[in-house]
């Protein structure tokens, strides 16, 4: 049961990670390896407010989103605007980004990793369907839970959610609508962006900030879209739950198999389902 | 026109002898280099390396372990039997150890350095072996000493052979603290499992059981699935794991309600243990060496440190360096000022050091033998430090 817990947690930090990135890579076509580091940069500028400054932890969490946004603007404006349909130096770029980005938090907040997040109020445990568990983690799922319910109305019962949608399906037949998708895709960039920033500080409560979560947490959320399907929050919020209860289960059950026995999960559903659980395809 | 044909066959041959010709040559003056390199020049500076990471992964460790040996080298005077030393810097790539070794040929072909202090982590160690061992070059490194390295000369490990390093703890947990179980967690690479080795084969001679074992893969981000697997009838938990993941371990640990005594094998290094002090108080470890260790050499090394770093604490990292500079410099004093590798080799087995680790040499193996002490977590005055509990002296190195 405690596997169980542990890897919804996980789970629910890994799609507010990873839906970003699905919706990013469906709306835009645009693959940001850079993502993860985003991220990072919300981790860590949660640790200054958070733990620097003694700010509360919610004002942590905008800050984190603000600073993600502003550096996926950048990132946007400087590199993916004119890298549109060219998937490989977008993959090239934006892993470039990532060592840049990585440089610069060890520059600015120095090469040690910080620890967890200690905040008032979600330390400690609460008991849960009987058993003690961190407050935090319980305050992680709410918060996805939550966050995945706003996304999928925005995706699903919204005017913009359905241009998204139809970008997704048919950009061109949306273009000749008079709908400037360029401009909703970047909005798009810059909000998925926000939310790696704010899921940064959220993640940081368990994990902490360090420079080689660029790399790490990417590889993850690459795993739950892949899993999940372009550009579907559903999907993300189930490939999500998949990467979060394989690591969490196999710990207990396979412990010499944890490192790899997600992708053995990740391989068997792509035999089974070769464009995600989502079955959706993007469209360039 | 007849000649033409001869006279293309001819020039390809000729431009074929010149070519073997200046590749011979090349590799006759490679080799009187290479010769040279390891060869001793006793005359004019002498040029150590330092070779840690400064960039990338890890690289806070490359400034620490410079401030170390510069401290090592300003208390000698940038000097060693008469002869001006000249520090070399080069950045070890902890991801990418043939970068490692291309920096480490840069300084001992380019520079000229022949001893080195680094490189730090075991797979640039091993990525640079053999080119020590063809160049003749010594090298002093701190951490990662696996068996396989040790014997040769090129490396002097120190403070210890890594599967070592915990050999008191077994005995410390079956007599004193009375232990009739333990479960362990490391992180599933060579030294995780190595440094556990002393604890866990001592603590089963004196006829404790180890109940499980976990090991973390490398790049694992959430380490709440290990607290929560953890055998929790077990008496104690001994674990290493890097500072920033043991802060995490723990955090998940405390907040599953979890009661089970840890012990920390080296600690938990600073700055993290700053930030996580209050969760661990009260908590064994067994370190080499900790800034709260009372030795009176550690008392002067941390008075000096404090006093060359604007009052800064030493860390792990300043300490192994300072130490590992100090024992190339005896080690060089000892062999008459000749940095001939052979007598180096002679020399530094001869070397008796007082450390800030406590007394130590260097066996016949080339690793280094000291103190390890069992320490508590304690806060004092504004900080947390590890207390010395017990310590003991010339822990020998089982290969």
């Amino acid at each position: 049961m405690l596997a169980v817990l542990n890897g919804i947690s996980l789970g629910f930090v890994l799609f507010l990670i990873g839906s970003g990135l699905s919706l990013i890579i469906g709306s835009m076509g645009i693959i940001n390896l850079a993502h993860g580091a985003l991220y990072m940069v919300g981790a860590y500028v949660g640790w200054s407010v958070a733990m620097d400054a003694g700010l509360p932890f919610w004002l942590a969490i905008v800050c984190g989103a603000l600073a993600a946004a502003a550096v996926g603007v950048l990132i946007h404006q400087v590199f993916f605007r004119h890298l549109s349909g060219l998937l490989d130096e977008q993959i090239l770029v934006s892993f470039g980004v990532v060592y840049i980005l990585a440089d610069v938090v060890q520059w600015v907040w120095g090469t040690n990793a910080k620890a967890p997040f200690s905040v008032p109020g979600l330390d400690g445990s609460v008991n849960l369907l009987g058993l003690i568990y961190p407050t935090a983690r319980v305050f992680i799922m709410a918060v996805g839970i939550v966050f995945g319910a706003l996304l999928w109305w925005l995706q699903q019962r919204t005017r913009i959610g359905a241009i998204v949608r139809a970008g997704m399906d048919d950009p061109q037949m949306v273009r000749t609508m008079g709908i400037r998708l360029d401009l909703v895709a970047a909005g798009l960039f810059v909000i998925g962006s926000a939310v790696a920033g704010a899921a940064g500080v959220i993640g940081g409560l368990v994990m902490g900030a360090q420079p080689s979560f660029g790399i790490d947490i990417m590889l993850l959320a690459l795993v739950v879209v892949v899993l999940g399907g372009v550009g579907s929050i559903p999907g993300a919020l189930i490939g999500a739950l998949i990467v979060g209860l394989s690591q969490a289960v196999s710990v207990v059950l396979f412990p010499s198999f944890s490192g790899f026995s997600l992708y053995v999960v990740m391989a068997v559903i792509l035999v089974l389902r070769p464009a995600g659980i989502s079955g959706r395809v993007v469209t360039q | 026109m007849d000649c033409t044909p001869a006279l293309r066959n001819r020039t390809p041959r000729r431009r074929l002898l010149a070519l073997a010709l200046a590749v011979v040559v090349a590799l006759a003056l490679t080799s009187a280099c290479s010769s040279g390199t390891g060869a001793s020049d006793d005359s004019g500076p002498l040029k150590v390396g330092i070779l840690w990471p400064f960039n990338g992964a890890y690289s806070n460790y490359g400034p620490d372990g410079l401030a170390g040996t510069q401290l090592a080298l300003q208390e000698a005077g940038m000097k060693v039997s008469g002869r001006t030393i000249e520090l070399v810097k080069g950045s070890e790539d902890v991801l990418d150890p043939a970068n490692t070794l291309r920096e480490a040929k840069r300084l001992v072909q380019q520079e000229g350095v022949t001893i080195m202090i680094g490189p730090v982590f075991g797979s640039s160690q091993q990525a640079v072996a053999a080119y020590f061992k063809t160049t003749n070059v010594m090298a002093f490194v701190p951490f990662g000493n696996t068996k396989e390295l040790a014997g040769r000369g090129n490396f002097i490990g120190w403070p210890t052979l890594d599967t070592s390093f915990s050999t008191p703890l077994g005995g410390y947990m079956a007599d004193q603290l009375h232990y009739k179980s333990i479960a362990t967690l490391a992180p599933d690479y060579v030294y995780g499992h190595n440094v556990l080795v002393g604890a866990t084969q001592t603590f089963t001679q004196a006829g404790g059981k180890v109940v499980q074992q976990q090991w973390v893969p490398l790049g694992t981000t959430d380490l709440l699935p290990y607290a929560s697997n953890l055998d929790r009838n077990a008496d104690a938990l001994v674990m290493w794991l890097v500072p920033q993941d043991a802060a995490s371990f723990v955090k998940s640990f405390r907040s599953l309600g979890i009661k089970m005594p840890i012990i920390f094998v080296n600690g938990v290094f600073d700055p993290t243990f700053q930030s996580m002090g209050s969760d661990i108080v009260d908590s064994l470890g067994i370190v080499d060496w900790s800034a709260g260790l009372t030795n009176a050499a550690n008392k002067t090394f941390a008075a000096d440190f404090a006093k060359a770093n604007k009052g800064q604490v030493p860390n792990n990292q300043n300490a192994a360096a300072y130490v590992d500079t100090k024992l190339a410099l005896a080690t060089i004093e000892k062999a008459g000022g000749s940095t001939s590798f052979e007598e180096l080799k002679k020399a530094v087995t001869q070397v008796k050091l007082d450390t800030p680790y406590g007394p130590g040499h260097i066996d016949e193996n080339f690793l280094g033998v000291t103190s390890r002490t069992i320490v508590k977590a304690v806060h004092q005055g504004s900080r947390y430090v590890w207390e010395p509990v017990k310590t003991f002296d010339n822990v020998p190195n089982e290969l």
